[in-house]
């Protein structure tokens, strides 16, 4: 029987996954388009973007907007691989179910 | 355990979308040919050579769109299926309204009634259709919107035809495509 492999823990989590999808489609994207995108709130999306950064799956970058500060994220390419590895990984281990869903 | 990893798949596939309808940019599209088809019917409606006045108003809005949308395409350097699918839904409306348009109108096949009959069907099954691909319930509203217009024209009285078609190009194209330009810009400030 084969392996099953395993999903990447960082990735894997909702709010994560839902960023990282976002940012594989666009350029770039500000704290709020995020925030507003996912339905999320500042506290909750501030903690697993900060994950994301750590983990160097997205970049930001802070700079001042009309004196307010303004917080930009990009997915790196490591975030990038990551998330094609997760896609795949989760295929791989729906197998069957997944095919027969589509 | 697999139902938790379908959600996982289409949590992706929705997040995907959002981030590229974003940078599907087309409102400015909805509103010139919106805009264009007034200016048409104010412009007919003074008996100028009606034919020549849609025949140069659209090949305006045709040449214009062409441009702007291939400059479009080339610094967006990337063309994905849904903007592909979307495209062709659209094309495909344009290439079969331009055919009643100029074949069947000249030839007396159509009368005001029937031509937006047509015309509005036409229009309820491109919005509908992109608002599908899209997965974007407010432009399949507006497809449904059509629709019931086309539906309405059958009944209308023949003097309220023209009126209608009015309403619905202001609301359904310049409206619409007036909101998608200012939705459109407050995404560019973000993403």
């Amino acid at each position: 029987m084969p392996e099953l492999p395993e999903l990447d823990q960082i990735v894997h989590g909702n709010l994560r996954l839902a960023v990282l999808s976002i940012l594989s489609a666009v350029a770039k994207a500000d704290f709020t388009f995020l925030r507003d995108r996912t339905g999320s709130t500042d506290g909750n999306i501030s903690a697993h973007l900060l994950k994301l950064e750590e983990a160097g799956y997205v970049a930001v970058e802070k700079s001042f907007v009309k004196r307010k500060p303004t917080s930009t994220y990009q997915i790196t390419s490591a975030g990038r691989t990551a998330l094609a590895n997760y896609i795949r990984n989760l295929k791989k281990l729906l197998g069957a179910d997944f095919n027969q869903s589509k | 355990m697999d139902q938790e990893l379908l959600e996982r798949i289409d949590l992706i596939e929705r997040m995907v979308l959002e981030g590229r309808r974003t940078g599907q940019y087309w409102g400015w599209c909805l509103a010139l040919w919106g805009t264009g088809q007034l200016v048409a019917l104010g412009l007919s409606m003074l008996h100028w050579y009606p034919t020549l006045i849609w025949a140069v108003t659209m090949g305006t809005c045709g040449v214009v769109t062409a441009l702007v949308s291939t400059r479009q395409r080339r610094a967006a350097n990337k063309q994905t299926l849904l903007s592909r699918s979307v495209l062709a839904v659209w094309i495909g409306f344009g290439v079969s309204i331009t055919l009643l348009s100029f074949v069947g109108n000249p030839a007396g096949i159509f009368s005001l009634r029937s031509y937006c009959t047509v015309f509005f069907v036409l229009m309820g099954f491109t919005n509908t259709a992109s608002g599908i691909i899209l997965r974007w319930p407010l432009q399949i509203w507006i497809g449904i919107a059509w629709w019931l217009a086309a539906v309405v024209t059958v009944f209308d009285p023949e003097k309220i035809i023209g009126w209608t078609l009015i309403t619905m190009i202001f609301l359904g194209e310049v409206v619409f495509g007036v909101y998608l330009m200012a939705r459109e810009r407050a995404d560019r400030r973000h993403a």
